[in-house]
């Protein structure tokens, strides 16, 4: 056997770390701020999630483990509404979002310099730094204004807005990454320009545009005073029903409701995120 | 206005492609105007392995591209047999392109990519499937169709683009440095191949290049660009023996360059009293005082010993500086006085023959007045 020791990437990285480096972990206080950060952060969901295991109606005192709150939670005709409202809206608006947004990268990166490239860019990112808030507001004087009272149909008109920089940015990055070479490569090979998206274009962003149906989408099951503040009788969306119930007192199936949405928002989140991640392996 | 232009059917030489003053600036807002071709004319025939050769930058790609349709000319036409290609999209040209990089599809496999110029055509898939079948055999691929361009090494992806063109039996094939990205030995291998192939197929090969030796080992024709323009075209031998200007003669291979002033047509004078004697009057005799470069490949320079060199013209006596042991050769580096120049002589070490000087030795040069030839100024 004339097996030589080999150092794992990881072992090499270790002693090139080794005594000069600088090491953020060394700062006093470092090491216990990253502690106080996570208990804050999962210390309360942990419970939130453990609570709606709980067998008595309270949502602070664990008496035993049942699953009483889920069953209540999927017999329960209110919720079953609010999420049906939920899925509906966050369901078109994010693909109405997301077929917005891929045209809006197409045009930015691939169609060429135009006037005003810049401004159009900021516009479209706009609803990232505007606070919330704002937007609620401007929507209903809008709505209001014009006279347009189309119930989810207003929701869903919101949603798509502030939308499309979710979708957006992960479908722009996918372009940018993407090298004109291959549509050109296409157009050589006697695709004319739709069968050049059609068979090159479009399979090689997929990933981004999944990507960004799916940021988009649970961005929109996500939101709360838009919905809140657009919505009217009959749109109640899941958060909103949620909030309702919070007002009522809390009990373990506020914990139940919560929970399922967190697993939804952490599935697609984790889809979105391992899509991207795959796309970025190859070219 | 009518006599602006001649008509074209007196101009048309017919078969084949015609390059005609094509020019092409790139204007990008805030920076310099780029002249990246600068009306430059070509006549490239059918089945002809042509090359373009030139340093980087020299604009091969965007020569390419505009025969492509990847890129319009600022001005000037490119005409295919007779018809101008101008306004025609690239889908619609019958020239193929062997991208430098490949640009093979990644979402398909092998025997996808090379199927889709045939699909997009709207071929019957059993036509298809037997070409696709026949093109990966022509390119020493068979039974890979169904991997991905991923799965695959350098020197077969480099194939699998060369089949995916080749499939289309197009008129013409653009190849820009499709070689540059496979080691020394697989690309000894590929020069080889695609000069077999171009025979085989008796599609015309435009090929870009910016390593000579590729150009002279492969080419029917070679031009040499610097700059956007055409400095010279030829065939191999003709490039290679008798560079015209310095800047080919500098960058195809090695040369020798000495100055001096013509005394007659047959004779250049250098510096002091030493005369340079020519094999034919090839010297302009009459501009009397204007300096003149003239040329010698390395290989045609002599080390001639003691006794018989009366006979020989234009021997001088030089001192080695270097000598470079090569291999197959050996090249050493004289400074010669009566020249006022460094001359390399290149010498085969085959089996026998004399033993190179040593460094700091003093030597005696003969350079064959049938070797020499005038540079351009
Ligand atoms: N799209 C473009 N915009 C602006 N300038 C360009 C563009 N494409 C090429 N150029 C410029 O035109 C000149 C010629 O470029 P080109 O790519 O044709 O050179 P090349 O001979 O192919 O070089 P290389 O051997 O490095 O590939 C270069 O100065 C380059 O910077
Ligand atoms: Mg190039």
């Amino acid at each position: 056997m004339s097996e030589t020791v080999r150092m794992s990437p990881a072992q090499g990285a270790a002693a090139n770390r080794g005594a000069r480096r600088f090491a953020v972990g060394r700062i006093p206080g470092f090491g216990a701020a990253t502690w106080a950060f996570f208990l804050f952060l999962y210390a309360p969901i942990a419970l939130l999630v453990v609570f709606s295991f709980n067998g008595s109606n309270s949502a602070t005192i664990w008496s035993h483990f049942s699953l009483d709150w889920y069953v209540k939670v999927a017999a329960n005709s209110d919720i079953q509404r609010a999420a049906l409202n939920s899925l509906i809206v966050a369901g078109v608006a994010s693909t109405l979002a997301t077929a917005l947004a891929t045209f809006a990268a197409l045009a930015m990166v691939r169609g060429g310099p135009f006037r005003g490239q810049q401004l159009a860019l900021s516009t479209l990112l706009l609803p990232l730094i505007v606070p919330e808030i704002v937007i609620a507001i401007a929507m209903v004087i809008f709505f209001t204004g014009i006279g347009l009272s189309l119930g989810l149909g207003n929701l869903i008109i919101a949603h798509t807005v502030f939308c499309i920089p979710f979708a957006y940015l992960p479908i722009r990055a996918r372009l940018d990454s993407l090298s004109p070479v291959y549509e050109e490569a296409a157009q050589d090979l006697y695709a004319d320009n739709w069968r050049t998206f059609w068979h090159v274009t479009f399979p090689l962003l997929a990933p981004g545009i999944l990507a960004g149906l799916m940021l988009a989408f649970i961005t929109s099951v996500d939101d709360f005073i838009i919905s809140l503040m657009v919505g009217s009788a009959g749109t109640t969306t899941l958060p909103i029903y949620i909030y309702s119930l919070i007002r009522i007192g809390i009990t373990p199936q506020i914990n139940a409701i919560s929970t399922l949405v967190l697993l939804i928002s952490f599935i697609f989140v984790s889809l979105a995120w391992l899509i991207a991640r795959r796309s970025e392996a190859s070219p | 206005m009518t006599g602006e232009r001649a008509s074209p059917a007196g101009t048309v030489s017919g078969a084949g492609l015609v390059i005609r003053r094509v020019t092409k600036v790139f204007d990008a807002a805030g920076s310099q105007a780029v002249r990246a071709v600068d009306d430059l004319s070509l006549e490239i025939g059918e089945n002809e392995f042509f090359t373009l050769l030139g340093p980087s930058g020299c604009g091969k790609t965007t020569l390419l591209r505009m025969i492509a349709g990847l890129e319009q000319p600022t001005s000037g036409e490119v005409l295919l047999d007779g018809d101008p290609l101008q306004g025609l999209p690239p889908y619609r040209r019958p020239i193929n392109t062997v991208f430098q990089s490949y640009a093979l599809f990644p979402h398909m496999s092998v025997g996808e990519n090379v199927a889709f110029g045939l699909k997009m055509r709207g071929l019957d898939s059993a036509v298809i499937a037997r070409k696709v079948e026949e093109v990966l055999a022509l390119v020493r691929l068979e039974g890979l169709a169904e991997r991905r361009p991923a799965q695959l090494s350098g020197g077969q992806q480099q194939r699998v683009a060369l089949a995916r063109a080749l499939a289309n039996e197009p008129k013409i094939l653009l190849l820009d440095e499709p070689l540059s990205a496979l080691d020394l030995k697989l690309r000894k291998q590929m020069r080889l191949e695609l000069k077999r192939l171009q025979k085989a197929t008796g599609i015309t090969f435009i090929f870009v290049t910016h390593d000579q030796e590729e150009a002279l080992i492969m080419s029917d024709r070679v031009a040499v660009l610097s700059e956007g323009r055409v400095l010279q075209l030829g065939p191999p031998e003709e490039i290679y023996q008798r560079p015209r200007s310095r800047f080919v003669a500098d960058f195809i291979g090695d040369t020798n360059i000495i100055l001096g002033r013509p005394k007659d047509a047959e004779r250049l004078v250098l510096g002091g009293t030493a005369e340079l004697r020519f094999a034919a009057p090839v010297l302009p005799s009459d501009g009397q005082d204007q300096a003149l470069s003239v040329a010698i490949r390395p290989e045609s320079c002599r080390l001639v010993n003691g006794a018989a060199y009366d006979d020989l013209a234009n021997v001088f006596e030089g001192r080695v500086r270097e000598i470079e042991y090569l291999g197959a050769d050996t090249c050493v580096l004289l400074d010669v006085e009566a020249l006022g120049a460094s001359i390399t002589v290149r010498l085969r070490n085959t089996e026998g023959a004399a033993v190179p000087p040593q460094e700091g030795e003093t030597v005696r040069v003969s350079l064959p007045a049938a070797a020499l030839w005038v540079l351009e100024p």
